[in-house]
């Protein structure tokens, strides 16, 4: 029995040797892509959330029909991949703006590719406004007129963000503001059945936030339509120290 | 020991001896035992036995549908050739939870399981391609009308994927494994020809099953003019909302996702046909009795004069395992008690969301105060709760017949109910805050007596709630489901695999009520104000069985759905909507009908809490107060607007390149 015991040791350990043989000769992915997307009304980079737009990529060279890679948008506006296989991408940024034109970009022999997108947001909003009254903050802002109103989605709605460190939007808040209704304005209307002031733009859209004394939050606001990725416009992030009761 | 190691190696050495002697024999032969397509097809007992496997695998989503978790899917979904059943979970993962009808726990849609019969499709095919071989073997009217029962079976199917995916590959011919693959890699037809391909099977289902009802179970021509009525809803209202959803990309362009409006009037239309054929030449009507309350029972429990199209169950006992051909409707819905379930219990319980919509007594005046009854039972036996929920729900103090036990339900007591009814249901996981914390006590298990302020009372009800028993046995929501629970049955049978309920596949109700909406909504699109009108004679068709007052038509309806979707939804549309919510909860009609009006989305947006119809008593009134609270395991239901149409399965997307997925992903 003990024969048997050891017979069987030694195959298994063959065996297990055995898959040690194969040799990956395969190079690990080590290309570098990278760029910024870039807001066309201002001709600086967009204002994004970490992590809530991505640049999808589909590897062209390696499927007719290959699954889509994303990579995350960073909060300044740009992206960065630089663990890539070399070959052929197509390249489409999707996010809170009007559909960009995929591209095809070869990414391979060491470089680091730089490709910027040119996009029009859908939205942009302005005179942002938070201040502490009281033992409140109270945040501000307006819709101007959107870059393109021409077959603009509804607008669904707009609310506030609030974030105890420096990233702030959708995809990094404190998740409490977003379960109560009252801090979020519904608009779910056409551009044209937005509330307007007489300049044009819209009314003013304010909020009336609990925080607590002696914390320092980030601030920002944001907007968005009913487009397939229902992502958010942003406000640039205010800091706001609440004093210390 | 020796000895026996010597006996072994010759017992061995002569077993692959005789192994190796019969590989001489030549295996070319046809198994006995096996029968074939000469068999199967050429004689109507033949037929059936080569189609129990396509009604076992029918896209139907019965008692043992479960939409997320382990084992989801169709309860006979083929999972590596292996039809994995017995779903006893499925109640967890109920389509319920998700529509916010129930409380399970999954409340969010996840049947992104990879969908895909082409197997069943392709035994279908074969036969309708191979059947005129043995055409010699019929009458003519035979002959036909098994062709008939495979269109229909073939537009089941194709039904059950075009309402996940949108447009898919139509295969109505069985193709050849051998050809070269790129003529095998068939790309999505669109949407569009996909409903059309349906409705054309469907047509010819109608024309040529037979009319005979005579057998239970098995498809006749009334089930296809059922279901074309169901499935051309679903196409119309896809084609007329699906412009809402916002999604663009490469599908929505090709038109493999997403129709134009423009095709809504068509399948409206073909939606409303069938119901009047139905109506018309079925010889179908609503089931009633004297007692109404008892009558809507029987309309799930009995074979009656409603039934369109029927699976039916056996005992665990008898029935062959793994085939799901059984259920646990009785003990996952019931509480645990004796005489009640046996196993799990009240895994889904029914939420106020759904029993708000009935008609019963107001719950909060007009000031915004709780109303005092002077027992919980008032709120179903003061006459003012319409007979159709008394049979849909358990409610406190109602009797369960098979066991004869009083359904007892307290979530607990208030010492003082000095504030409205919003102080003491705040939007909070089990509602609890500064008020609750000073008025509200309940208890840790069901049945709970204990002294509160100096007095012994009652704080728990036998069935719940009790905050010390995890989320299933005894009530969280204040109510039980009594649709469908056996009254006939054996309380021994309310045990896992124990219930043999029979489940209404199509039933009246659902035809008089799909009629209702494409009547509707073709008056809407041919600006015709009798068609709106007729919608309204089905309604109350339906509401008179109920025992519920009847509804006029509003003559200038208010628009609800713009402020709220952002496109309009005129008050009528939504009481019709509406009272297909009353009548056809728990039967899973409930998911699929918020996906198709493209509503669910915004409904759910950022994850909404359901509520509960909770009876507290007032210590100091000596009243009973009910209270709308959020649920206490506080699981948000989500829908995100993706679901709208499932993406495409990756395993066929890597087998078939031109396969293009769906946007939104």
């Amino acid at each position: 029995m003990k024969k048997i015991f050891y017979i069987m040791s030694v195959c298994a350990a063959a065996f297990m040797a055995g898959s040690c043989m194969e040799i990956d000769n395969f190079d690990a992915p080590d290309q570098h892509f990278t760029g910024r997307i870039i807001d066309s009304t201002t001709g600086e980079n967009i204002l994004a959330d970490q992590g809530e737009c991505h640049v999808r990529i589909w590897e062209k060279s390696y499927s007719l029909n290959p699954s889509p890679q994303d990579i995350p948008v960073k909060q300044d506006g740009a992206y960065n991949n630089s663990k890539l296989f070399a070959g052929t991408y197509d390249v489409v940024p999707e996010g809170a703006w009007w559909p960009a034109d995929t591209v095809r970009v070869g990414i391979g022999g060491g470089k680091t590719v730089t490709q910027n997108f040119e996009v029009t947001p859908y939205l942009r909003l302005i005179d942002f406004d938070a201040k502490i009254e009281n033992d409140s903050l109270v945040v501000s802002c307006r819709l101007d007129e959107p870059p393109v109103v021409e077959g603009m989605p509804n607008i669904m709605d707009i609310r506030p963000f609030l974030s105890l460190n420096q990233f702030c939007g959708a995809a990094n808040c404190i998740s409490h503001y977003s379960t109560i209704d009252a801090y979020k304005k519904n608009i779910n209307a056409k551009w044209e059945k937005v509330k307007k002031l007489e300049d044009g733009k819209s009314e003013v859209y304010q909020f009336k936030l609990w925080v607590k004394p002696g914390y320092t939050y980030f601030v920002r606001m944001g907007a968005r339509v009913k487009d397939t990725f229902q992502k958010y416009n942003y406000t640039e992030i205010k800091k706001v120290e609440v004093p210390a009761e | 020991m020796r000895k026996v190691m010597k006996n072994v190696k010759y017992i061995f050495a002569a077993a692959v001896l005789g192994l190796m002697a019969t590989s001489c024999n030549d295996l070319d032969l046809d198994p006995k035992g096996q029968l074939y397509e000469n068999v199967l097809l050429s004689s109507d007992t033949g037929v059936k036995k080569y189609l129990a496997l396509v009604y076992q695998d029918l896209p139907i989503e019965d008692f043992n549908y479960k939409q997320n978790g382990d084992n989801k899917g169709y309860a006979t979904v083929n999972s590596g050739g292996w039809h994995s059943g017995n779903k006893w979970e499925a109640q967890k993962g109920s389509p319920a939870a998700a529509a916010m009808e129930a409380v399970g726990r999954d409340p969010s849609y996840g049947d992104s399981w990879g969908y895909w019969p082409y197997d069943r499709i392709r035994d279908i095919n074969n036969m309708i391609e191979r059947l005129p071989d043995y055409r010699d073997s019929y009458g003519e009217d035979k002959y036909n009308e098994l062709l008939g029962e495979a269109h229909f079976l073939r537009a089941y199917y194709y039904f059950g994927i075009v309402k996940r995916y949108g447009g898919v590959p139509i295969v109505d011919k069985v193709l050849d494994p051998t050809a070269e693959s790129s003529t095998l890699q068939l790309p999505r037809n669109t949407e569009y020809e996909c409903w059309k391909f349906i409705y054309e099977d469907l047509k010819f289902a109608m024309e040529n099953a037979t009319a005979s009802k005579a057998e239970t179970g098995r498809a006749n021509r009334w089930a296809a003019g059922a279901l074309m009525s169901r499935a051309m809803l679903y196409a119309a209202t896809n084609a007329k909302y699906g412009q809402y959803i916002g999604t663009t990309g490469e599908a929505v362009s090709k038109g493999l996702m997403v129709m134009d409006p423009s095709y809504a009037e068509e399948f409206f239309q073909y939606s409303y046909d069938a119901a009047k054929w139905l109506a018309d030449n079925g010889g179908f009507s609503l089931h009633t009795g004297a007692d109404k309350e008892k009558a809507y029972t029987e309309v799930f429990i009995e074979p009656t004069v409603e039934d369109i199209y029927v699976k039916q169950y056996g005992p665990n006992t008898t029935t062959p395992t793994n085939t799901s051909l059984f259920h646990c409707w009785d003990t996952m819905v019931l509480p645990l008690g004796t005489g009640l379930a046996s196993n799990v219990g009240a895994a889904l319980q029914p939420t106020w969301e759904i029993m708000g919509l009935y008609e019963m007594p107001a719950i909060i005046d007009e000031n915004g105060n709780p109303v005092r009854f002077n027992s919980p039972e008032e709120i179903w036996n003061n006459g003012e709760m319409e007979a159709r929920c008394r049979a849909n729900f358990f409610f406190s103090g109602m009797t369960e017949s098979v066991s004869g036990e009083v359904i007892e339900i307290q979530a607990g007591v208030y010492k003082s109910y000095p504030g409205t009814a919003a102080d003491g249901t705040e939007e909070t996981q089990g509602s609890t805050n500064a008020y609750t914390d000073q008025y509200r006590v309940r208890a840790s298990q069901p049945g709970t007596r204990q002294t509160v302020d100096g007095v012994e009372v009652q704080v728990s009800g036998k069935y719940g709630l009790s905050e010390g028993t995890g989320d299933e046995g005894y009530t969280r929501t204040g109510a039980f489901i009594r649709k469908y629970v056996n009254y006939n049955g054996a309380a021994a049978d309310r045990v896992l695999f124990g219930s043999t309920q029979s489940w209404k596949v199509f039933r009246y109700g659902e035809i008089l009520l799909n009629w209702a909406e494409a009547a509707y909504e073709l008056g809407l699109e041919k600006g015709d104000e009798s068609l709106k009108k007729e919608a309204f004679t089905y309604v109350n068709m339906i509401r008179e069985r109920a025992g519920a007052s009847q509804h006029d038509m509003v003559e200038a309806p208010a628009d609800l759905g713009t402020d709220v979707y952002g496109f309009p939804i005129d008050e009528n549309l939504q009481y019709i909507r509406d009272e297909r919510a009353r009548e056809l909860c728990f039967e899973n009609h409930r998911l699929y009908d918020l996906r198709r009006w493209r509503v669910a989305d915004i409904m759910f947006l950022d994850g909404k809490f359901a509520h509960t119809l909770l009876p507290y008593y007032v210590i100091d009134e000596g009243k009973w107060i009910y209270l709308n609270e959020v649920e206490r395991e506080g699981r948000k239901v989500t829908f995100d607007k993706k679901w709208y149409y499932e993406q495409m399965p990756g395993g066929e997307i890597s087998k078939n390149p031109n396969i293009i997925r769906n946007d939104g992903y």
